[in-house]
């Protein structure tokens, strides 16, 4: 087990390796990075001092290796903009994503999974109607007038919750909530196919033969393999959701990551974009490996000898 | 005595988007302690529903009707749920069809046994470990303590359902019902399989329902049978009396159409029962096997028919009388060819398709890091037909003789040796030509044919591709092999998903022979279809062959249907060829052990014989990881050392007979 997760983690490594080069070369080769830090009004002779100050003139390569060897112990340079350790932007930003992602997630997988169950005891019932008309729904609506609708909703109309900030754990709500729904129906519509297939096998069967109750059956003998898919599919959409906070979180005012490189690419902060995007594939890296490793642990087939 | 389990006119109906469907009407049915009971019948008879309806198992919204229905001392009518599945498991157990799916893949064996045992008897879990040991034991599991661990991949198909007897017998049921127990399984498993639950009947006691569509393994194992169709029972009595002195038409009509090894007259016409099982849906005024009844009169077709005692324990749902019914139809057997079934064939000629040393070599990788293995599904092999003969190719899942005929149509190249179609090598022949002369019939004509394509334009594709004739003529040419086949002409503009298993695969045979090939390769063309089908499209290869002049590669599991139409048998095993022999050597006299296994282990309906002891002990070996020397070697009962060090080649035995066994190369007339 242990040589299996150290070998999906060295995989991982080359595949943020990589990440890091597109990112790096796509940052580079795009605009010339001189210019974008120099500003639009800047003066040929201003744009050349900062070539040469930033040291934009020596070949990619070598800048690249440099950039990555920092990175390996741990440097990752300093902002042009907020001229600090882009380390310590990230470390100060990355409680609000987290918080935010975490409960996003949380909001996802619990109806996710309840309606995606509910719905597959009786296919065609009115209770699975009502779920994937709700799906199609969640899917349909945009995430930012969701966001926008529930500000007006619950803190304009009915002032319950506060609409802008961080500071306590009622400010992440809504975010949490306009967040969490948008993955609902691709959890719901996995769950729900899973669990219809599951609950027509053959094993099912089985186990209805040896006399279990439904509880049992449904609980112990069929979740378990209905919810494999749907592992990896929530792995990945916590990786999402830690990227993908940006719009949720400029419409809530949240100082998170997803400000950070919202404010970042806007700034030409070449450095703290580097470091968010490489630091966004290791996570998603993790994740995914997360998910092979908790799909390894419920379903003996995965785990390769 | 009284009966362990009672059922009195139940009735069975489905609950369908196009409307309601009566699965089962008025059947009874009685077991006692100690008593094996066959259910026998085609699919869609019926058989499943029934046992699912005494387990309470049906589907939600479907309809369950009966006068009686009693386990021991439950009325199983009016017991309430949480009674119905304390009896599950625990007294009244159920053995399914597919032991490669019936087991929780999540779950490790020792689990899935335990708990049925904690469940229903509120053991601790050591006790229940311990009894699942020595029930592994029972069921014949080696290092049986070790394998609770494993997970059920990790077992074979045979290991699976021998887990799953195992698992069914915890609570030590009264009464066991096993659905097809053995159908998904190679014929040398299924023998082991059957003795083992008839041993374990016995010593336990207990009742069984067998149910099958092999008349073969109701025969041997079974103490009386109940005949099914169409929802309905024909025919009950003892196993003795219904297989030897059938009465009801339909009995008669599947016994005959059942090759009866000894008894098979090779290239003569199979008893057939013609037409199809009629649709549920129906609303029957009379008899329901009235339309394909030989002995039908005008009374049947519009009298509702009871099930009538005709003696003590004996039933049958006819109008005629019992005299009436057995009397034997004056009709000679029509002989296809004359008596020498193959023996015109002239062995000297050129072969008109050839394999030589073709071997096929995949490479797999275990998984994504661990280093390339070479799996040899078919190895060396070499093969010569001749214009005329039907070449079986046999052996278990596994052996590699669906490879070795992909690689004969060109779809898979050989990874060396050369297969050849009139001495030219086939590898340098367009498609378009190889299929002109090669054409073949699968396995599964529920999906091997195009469900978007009507039946026409499935048949009239090949013509299409060789760009023969114009339209007119390739939809002459079309209908004119329909026809021949035996598929009504209005069923042109239909779909396959319109047809029944035996028309589709007259539609596949049709779409083969519309080019007019030399040659057709049949791969297990009958294996999904229901044994009166079977016996029809068999009939239908043979007449087409003496017809149109055709030579056939058969691949087939099932010995009867060799024994009926081959007239050359190449036996496989592992990828290797162990002996080629005339079909009538090989039945007479064989001489590999494997071979004889084989043969051995093949079920015919004789009611008095017991099921075979075949001595196949190890399961069938991993091709990744083939045995020493003779691969054969770990199931052979006479394997020597010189048998686990050096592979036996295949050498004359005599003229017609390639054998590759150590032991029949050292005396080689002994066996004589």
């Amino acid at each position: 087990m242990l040589k299996f997760i150290l070998r999906r983690l060295g995989m991982g490594l080359l595949v943020a390796l990589t990440v890091s080069l597109a990112t790096f070369l796509m940052l580079n080769l795009a605009a010339d990075p001189a210019s974008m830090v120099a500003g639009e009004d800047a003066s040929p002779e201003a744009i050349e001092q900062i070539r040469v100050q930033y040291g934009f003139d020596r070949p990619l390569a070598v800048r690249y290796v440099e950039w990555i060897s920092r990175v390996a112990v741990g440097d990752f340079g300093d902002s042009y903009y907020w001229k600090r350790p882009v380390l310590d932007l990230f470390l100060e930003r990355a409680p609000v994503t987290l918080t935010l992602a975490f409960s996003a997630l949380t909001i996802t997988v619990i109806v996710g999974l309840l309606l995606g169950v509910t719905a597959a005891l009786k296919p065609n019932g009115w209770l699975d109607r009502f779920a994937l008309s709700l799906g199609t729904v969640a899917q349909a609506v945009p995430n930012f007038w969701l966001g926008l609708m529930m500000i007006i909703l619950l803190g304009v109309m009915f002032p319950i919750f506060p609409v802008s900030g961080d500071t306590s754990w009622k400010h992440f709500v809504l975010p949490s909530f306009v967040l969490g729904m948008s993955a609902v129906p691709q959890v719901l519509r996995l769950t729900r196919a899973g669990m219809i297939d599951v609950l027509g096998s053959d094993y099912i069967r089985t186990a209805r033969a040896k006399g279990f109750g439904p509880g049992r059956i449904l609980f112990q003998h069929a979740l378990r393999n209905a919810l494999l898919p749907v592992v990896s599919v929530v792995a990945i959409q916590l990786g999402y959701k830690l990227g993908g906070s940006v719009i949720t979180e400029s419409v809530f005012a949240l100082n998170g990551l997803g400000r950070l490189a919202y404010e970042s690419i806007l700034g030409a902060d070449i450095p703290t974009v580097q470091m968010l995007v490489f630091m966004f594939a290791l996570i998603f890296i993790v994740l995914t490996v997360a998910g092979d490793v908790l799909n390894a642990w419920l379903d003996p087939r995965m785990r390769v000898e | 005595m009284k009966p362990l389990l009672e059922v009195k006119d139940l009735s069975v109906t489905l609950k369908l988007a196009e409307g309601d469907l009566t699965a089962v009407s008025g059947i009874s049915l009685s077991v006692a302690k100690g008593e094996t009971l066959g259910i026998v019948g085609e699919s869609g008879s019926g058989k499943s529903i029934s046992s699912l309806a005494v387990m309470d198992l049906l589907p939600k919204g479907t309809i369950r009707k009966a006068t009686t229905m009693r386990f021991g001392e439950t009325d199983l009518l009016s017991a309430t749920p949480s009674q119905m599945a304390s009896l599950r498991g625990n007294k009244i157990a159920m053995i399914f069809q597919e032991p490669m799916t019936s087991l929780n893949p999540v779950y490790t064996i020792g689990r899935q046994m335990t708990e049925l045992m904690t469940l229903h008897k509120g053991v601790s879990k050591k006790v229940a470990t311990d009894r699942a040991v020595e029930l592994l034991e029972k069921v014949g599991i080696t290092a049986a303590r070790s394998r609770l661990s494993q997970y059920p991949h990790q077992l074979s198909g045979g290991l699976r359902q021998r887990v799953m007897i195992a698992m069914m017998l915890m609570c030590e049921p009264e009464l066991i019902i096993a659905d097809e127990p053995t159908t998904a399984l190679d014929v040398t498993i299924q023998a082991q399989i059957l003795n083992l639950l008839r041993e374990l009947q016995q010593e336990m006691n207990m009742a069984m329902i067998i149910i099958t569509h092999d008349l073969g393994v109701v025969a041997r194992v079974s103490d009386k049978v109940s005949v099914m169709y169409a929802g309905q029972i024909v025919e009950t009595g003892s196993v003795e009396e219904v297989f030897r002195h059938p009465v009801h038409p339909y009995t008669q009509g599947l016994l005959e159409s059942i090759p009866v090894s000894g008894e098979i007259n090779p290239g003569e016409e199979l008893g057939s029962i013609p037409g199809l099982v009629p649709s549920l849906k129906t609303n029957f005024k009379g008899c329901r096997f009235a339309n394909r009844c030989s002995k039908v009169i005008e009374i049947c077709h519009n009298t509702l028919v009871d099930l009538n005692e005709i003696s003590s324990g004996r039933l049958t749902r006819c109008l005629l009388s019992e005299a009436e019914a057995r009397a034997k139809l004056k009709e000679e057997p029509k002989v296809l060819s004359d008596h020498v079934y193959g023996s015109r064939v002239d062995m000297t000629s050129a072969p008109v398709m050839s394999a030589d040393n073709a071997q096929c070599v995949f490479q797999i990788k275990p998984n994504m890091f661990a280093p390339k293995k070479p799996l040899r599904a078919v190895d060396n092999i070499s093969i010569d037909l001749r214009k005329g003969e039907v070449v079986a190719v046999v052996g278990e899942s596994g052996c590699g003789k669906s490879t070795l005929a992909r690689m004969l149509l060109g779809l898979q190249s050989p990874t060396s040796g050369t297969i050849s179609l009139d001495g030219e090598d086939v590898s340098e022949m367009s498609n378009v030509e190889k299929s002109k002369r090669v054409q073949s019939i699968f396995q599964d004509p529920y999906s091997s044919l195009n469900p978007r394509r009507t039946i026409g334009e499935i048949i009239r594709r090949p013509l299409q591709l060789h760009g023969s004739g114009t339209t007119e003529e390739q939809k002459e040419q079309v209908e004119a092999i329909m026809e021949r086949v035996g598929i009504p002409r209005r069923l042109y503009h239909n779909y396959p998903n319109q047809l029944s298993g035996g028309q589709r695969q007259r539609v596949a045979i049709a779409r083969a022979l519309v080019l007019k090939p030399e040659i057709v390769i049949c791969d297990e063309p009958t294996s999904a279809l229901d044994v009166s089908v079977q016996a029809q499209i068999l009939n239908l290869l043979l007449e087409l062959r003496s017809e149109l002049r055709l030579t056939y590669l058969l691949i087939t599991h099932d010995m009867a249907v060799v024994e009926h139409i081959a007239t050359r048998v190449v036996v496989m095993y592992l990828g290797r060829v162990v002996e080629i022999a005339d079909a009538r050597d090989i039945f007479q006299n064989p001489q590999h052990p494997y071979t004889k296994a084989l043969l051995s282990s093949v079920l015919t309906p004789e009611p008095d014989a017991d099921v075979p002891d075949t001595q196949l002990g190890t399961s069938y070996p991993n091709p990744i990881d083939p045995p020493s020397g003779c691969t054969f070697h770990p199931r052979c009962p006479l394997a020597t050392q010189v048998c686990k060090e050096r592979a036996p080649v295949l050498s004359k035995f005599n003229p017609t007979t390639e054998v590759a066994c150590h032991l029949v190369e050292a005396a080689p007339m002994a066996a004589e």
